[in-house]
Parts: structure tokens; sequence; C-alpha cells
């Protein structure tokens, strides 16, 4: 039953002009703003690297690492409002050798100034911004500890899910010779792990 | 050849080439480099390292430079 059926009359028939009304205002804005967003869209591929454009392209998020090797987990929050949300920092304890969890620590709230940019556009500045000066962003970006669970959630399960990590590796080992590319390929390579792991987990018979 | 796209929010980013040997095409890049600077963009140089894409951040306008990009203002929330 419509949200209609619980107004009266005269007020559902208004009612269901205001939703007409507003329908067609949706759907002439979003026409309006269709280049915009493809144009976004285009310019945020084009500073992608393969393993984000990758997950970008089938999942819609992708991992950022910043200039001081903080690991970043960006995607659509709701609208056109970005998400960032800072992953846990030592994600493998080198020196014991254990695996660990890929788990977000917070959350920060850094966007476009004014209402109206297409999401794309505010992703590929925030990637921009992370590998020019992670501290400066820092700085600027309110944190925040207090994560919906869905995040918790989420994040960790669609990071172990994609296999996308795995070209990463392979294409960054031209450049090992750098010593942050060299903890990069570390990382991804540990990632890579993980969703063998996962899958392994699951493919296993359960008792 | 370089090249400069300023992100736009209705109409998408407008994109500027120009010939570091043509002063009038650079002269123009740099007139639209120092507006959108000036409207509270941030500037970027994207380099390609391999197979890898980074950005940062300048602060002039140098022609030699072959992608710049002019990102939207933005603010903590």
């Amino acid at each position: 039953m419509s949200e209609a059926a619980y107004l009266p009359q005269n007020d559902a028939v208004s009612y269901a002009a205001f939703v007409k009304a507003e329908k067609r205002r949706r759907a002439l804005q979003y026409a309006t703003r269709l280049p915009a967003l493809e144009k976004a869209s285009d310019l945020l591929e084009s500073v992608l690297n393969p393993w984000q454009e990758m997950t970008n392209t089938e999942r819609y998020w992708f991992i950022a690492i910043g200039s001081n090797e903080g690991q970043y987990f960006l995607g659509e929050s709701s609208g056109d409002n970005p998400i960032l949300l800072r992953l846990n920092d030592r994600p493998v304890d080198y020196e014991i050798g254990q695996q660990q969890d890929v788990y977000p620590v917070g959350q920060y709230c850094f966007h476009a100034e004014h209402d109206g940019w297409p999401l794309d556009d505010q992703l590929a500045t925030l990637k921009l911004w992370l590998d020019s000066d992670e501290e400066k962003f820092l700085w600027y970006a309110n944190f925040t500890r207090d994560l919906h669970p869905c995040w918790r959630i989420a994040v960790p399960y669609e990071v172990h899910l994609t296999r996308s990590l795995a070209k990463a590796a392979r294409e960054v080992n031209a450049v090992l010779d750098d010593k942050r590319t060299r903890t990069l390929a570390e990382r991804i390579k540990a990632n890579q792990y993980w969703a063998k792991c996962l899958i392994d987990y699951r493919r296993a018979p359960r008792i | 050849m370089g090249e400069l796209k300023i992100m736009g929010r209705v109409e998408g980013d407008k994109t500027l080439k120009w010939n570091p040997d043509k002063p009038k095409q650079v002269e123009r890049a740099k007139k639209a480099f120092d507006e959108a600077i000036a409207a509270g963009g941030k500037a970027f140089k994207v380099t390609v390292e391999e197979t890898l894409k980074k950005g940062k951040e300048i602060k002039k306008f140098n022609p030699a430079l072959e992608r710049i990009i002019v990102t939207t203002p933005m603010a903590g929330g």
C-alpha cells in the first residue's frame, strides 16, 4: 500500500501531484547533470591505478595509499557523499608473521565545500590529496571513531572478497626498487593471501 | 603537449591543452589556472611512474608539466 492511501483524499491528490512533480524534477536534474557525471567518472579513472580502477569498476570502491603509507577505503556513502575510512595501520605483523584481519578504525569527514559536486570528482580529489600530502590531509579532515556497524562488517568482507589486488601485485613488481613501492607490493601480496585464505575457508566442508 | 583539467560542478571538467613552444596557448592555460586557484581550487600534477599514477600538489603553473588537474574546493566536516 502506498503512502498516499493513508492520507485524506485531498491531501492524497496533492501528494500524488507532488510526487509526480518531484520525479520530473529529479529526472530533469539527472539529465542536466549527466555530462558532468560522465566526465567526472572519466577523470577519476584517469587518476586511479590499475588495481584501484578494477575495484572501482566492479565494486564502486578503492583503496588509496597515502604518502605516509596510511591505508584508506574510499567509496560512496549516500547520494553524492564520499565515504572515507581509515584501515588498520599494521594489517600484517611481519615480526611474528601472523596474519591479522583488515578492518576500518574510523571515518574521516572530508568532502566538497559546496553541494552538487559529482561523487567521482570528490573521490579523485581525495585520492590526489592522499598521494600528495597525507599529513596535510589528516590536519584538515575531521576524524571520528564512531563508525556505523555496517562499515565494520562490510569493509573487511569486501576487501577480502575481491581478488583484484592480485593483479596489482604483478603490475607493481616492475618498480620494486623504490622502497615505498616495495612496501606497497608486500601489502598487496598480503591482501592476496587473505583473499585466498578466505576463499579456501569458504570452500572447506563444514563439519 | 600539456593538458590542464579544471573540475566543474555543473558542466563537468574543462580541458585546456597547450604546446610549450606556443606562448599564446601557454598564456591562456596559465590564466585559466590562476582563475581556478583564486576560486578556491587545489592544483595537482599527475605523474606516471611505470604503472603508478601519483598526484603532487603544485602552487604555480608550470608549462613544462604534462598533466595538471585543478580539483574542487574541499572542507572537513
